[in-house]
């Protein structure tokens, strides 16, 4: 039974495959039956992860999936799928049309389907077709571009519509791996105006911010557009493709309780403290629900605030983090998204201590900060009150962690 | 036309040819890093962003001194490592990790020399 969890938390379930990927399967809501996804990079980009990442997450949920296979040999596209740990299970068949061409022999068994001849058009056709009708909920093509290299463009799109018909017979679904060696124009367009979804990957070098992204072009089967345009991402080895933020900002008055979120929600954060007060900066990098993100804490006292500029810079979001028992701290609170420069960013408001006395309720706080209606405001406690030690981060209760983190997640694109 | 990061990269290669220089990255004044030269087991994201507030709070600090130049570069040092991070413009920062027992005039030179070519890649 295959499954998404996004950020709300909701699983939808149903026997279609999904990507797996954070932000896709929410916009394109997985790969309904009987449609053809092209995967396109450009050569810089590598798109073999999204390949082994769309077969985990489906042969994990239940999901029989054939890859054909003419880039590498089996053995080296499992070990390879091993080091992001995806291993692979029963629900994996491969058609190996590789083996064939560099002569080394293979052998059938369960999982592997061998192309003798893989020079042989008809045999490829005939084999894929065949192992196709067995019933497969997803195929992928890895890589089309090399088909197209080894024969020419026009058999790869002839081959593709044979395809395309078994897949709609059986209510298959197909995920085309392909990268743009500077094909003619023409071509390229044709292959684009046969499949139903388009998803482009690219590098970007914008300012400072280096990395790669990855854009739905085309999607027949939504009737509005997503609102995405283009989403960063990160190839991380265990882990597969992280929608990636590569900065997000926690500021907020002093001892309010910024490094404590920041040690609480990532694995690895990283203090520049003296006796509990932050006075450089916190770092950490947090791994959630298919999301990456590194938090960039500031310290709280004003002596530091010449540093704020500089820690602001490049954000593309904001936690602010207040301390529920003292309102009197807020216009600083807010006075530091103005040094930061991040006002206007998206922003989630964290009211911490909430379950101390003194605290604030909800509504108090939304109006003592003055708030607008549209800005989530999340309250998180202590795991254990017994245990804070003023000089360390304070762990903080999971389920607010994530409340935030889903809050501001979903406001970033 | 070779993308910035791999003109970076390839001022970061030519750099690492010298001897003493252990690895190298460019960050941007954010900290973030941009392209680095570094062993596996370094994240690149949290070193990035401490060197960058350390160059940052130096910058603070030389300023309040009076000084009217802009901060050429800041020093960090152990027995094992030393590391230096260089201006390179105004957006990026180039930082190196080098031996401390190794020729350190010439390495200093070589990282000056690169920190203007990454400055005016980071122009293009």
């Amino acid at each position: 039974m295959a499954y998404y969890k996004g950020l709300d938390g909701v699983s939808e379930e149903d026997l279609d495959p999904y990507f797996g990927i954070a932000k896709l399967d929410e916009q394109l809501k997985g790969i309904p039956p009987k449609k053809v996804v092209l995967i396109s990079a450009s050569p810089s980009v590598g798109n073999e992860v999204f390949g082994y990442q769309i077969i985990h997450k489906n042969i994990t949920s239940g999901v029989k999936v054939l890859v054909f296979l003419n880039r590498t040999s089996p053995q080296s596209y499992l070990t390879d799928m091993k080091e992001y740990d995806f291993p692979p299970n029963d629900n994996l068949v491969i058609i190996d049309a590789y083996s064939g061409i560099t002569g080394i022999k293979s052998e059938e068994t369960d999982h592997i389907r061998v192309i003798n001849n893989p020079y042989d058009k008809e045999e490829v056709k005939t084999k894929i077709i065949k192992e196709l009708n067995e019933g497969y909920g997803l195929l992928v093509i890895d890589s089309f571009s090399l088909l197209a290299d080894f024969f020419d463009f026009s058999f790869a799109i002839s081959f593709m519509n044979d395809i395309k018909q078994v897949i709609v017979a059986k209510e298959s679904a197909a995920v085309l791996l392909f990268t743009d060696w500077g094909y003619e124009k023409q071509n390229v367009d044709k292959l684009l105006s046969n499949v139903n979804s388009t998803i482009e990957i690219k590098g970007i070098e914008k300012r400072v911010i280096f990395g790669q992204y990855f854009a739905v072009l085309k999607c027949d089967w939504l009737e509005e557009k997503p609102t995405f345009s283009s989403v960063l991402f990160k190839a991380i080895k265990p882990g597969g493709i992280r929608v990636y933020f590569p900065k997000i900002l926690v500021t907020g008055p002093t001892d309010a309780g910024k490094s404590s979120f920041i040690h609480s929600a990532s694995k690895n954060a990283v203090s520049v403290d003296k006796l509990g007060g932050t006075i450089a900066l916190d770092h950490g990098t947090v791994d959630f629900e298919g999301y990456r993100a590194d938090l960039f804490g500031t310290p709280g006292q004003e002596r530091f605030d010449p540093l704020l500029k500089m820690l602001g810079g490049e954000a593309i979001g904001v936690f602010l983090v207040v301390d529920s028992t003292k309102p009197e701290q807020f216009p600083r609170a807010v006075e530091m998204l103005r040094k930061t420069e991040t006002y206007g960013l998206p922003v989630v408001v964290i009211a911490n201590k909430a379950d101390l006395k003194g605290a604030l309720k909800k509504e108090e706080l939304r109006e003592k900060l003055h708030l607008d209606s549209a800005i989530t405001l999340v309250q998180t406690v202590a795991e254990d009150l017994s245990k804070v030690d003023p000089n360390e981060p304070t762990k903080l209760k999971e389920v607010n962690i994530h409340e935030a983190l889903s809050a501001l997640f979903k406001q970033l694109t | 036309m070779a993308t910035k990061s791999e003109q970076l990269k390839s001022v970061l290669q030519r750099l690492s040819t010298v001897g003493g220089i252990k690895a190298s990255a460019v960050i941007s004044s954010n900290g973030l890093p941009m392209v680095s030269l570094m062993p596996e087991d370094v994240d690149p994201n949290t070193f990035a962003a401490m060197l960058a507030s350390m160059v940052g709070s130096a910058e603070t600090a030389i300023k309040s001194l009076g000084s009217k130049n802009t901060l050429e570069r800041v020093v960090a040092e152990s027995k094992d490592i030393r590391v230096v991070a260089v201006q390179a413009g105004t957006d990026a920062i180039l930082t190196i990790m080098i031996d401390p027992n190794t020729n350190y005039g010439l390495i200093l030179l070589e990282s000056s020399k690169a920190s203007t070519e990454i400055a005016g890649i980071m122009k293009q």
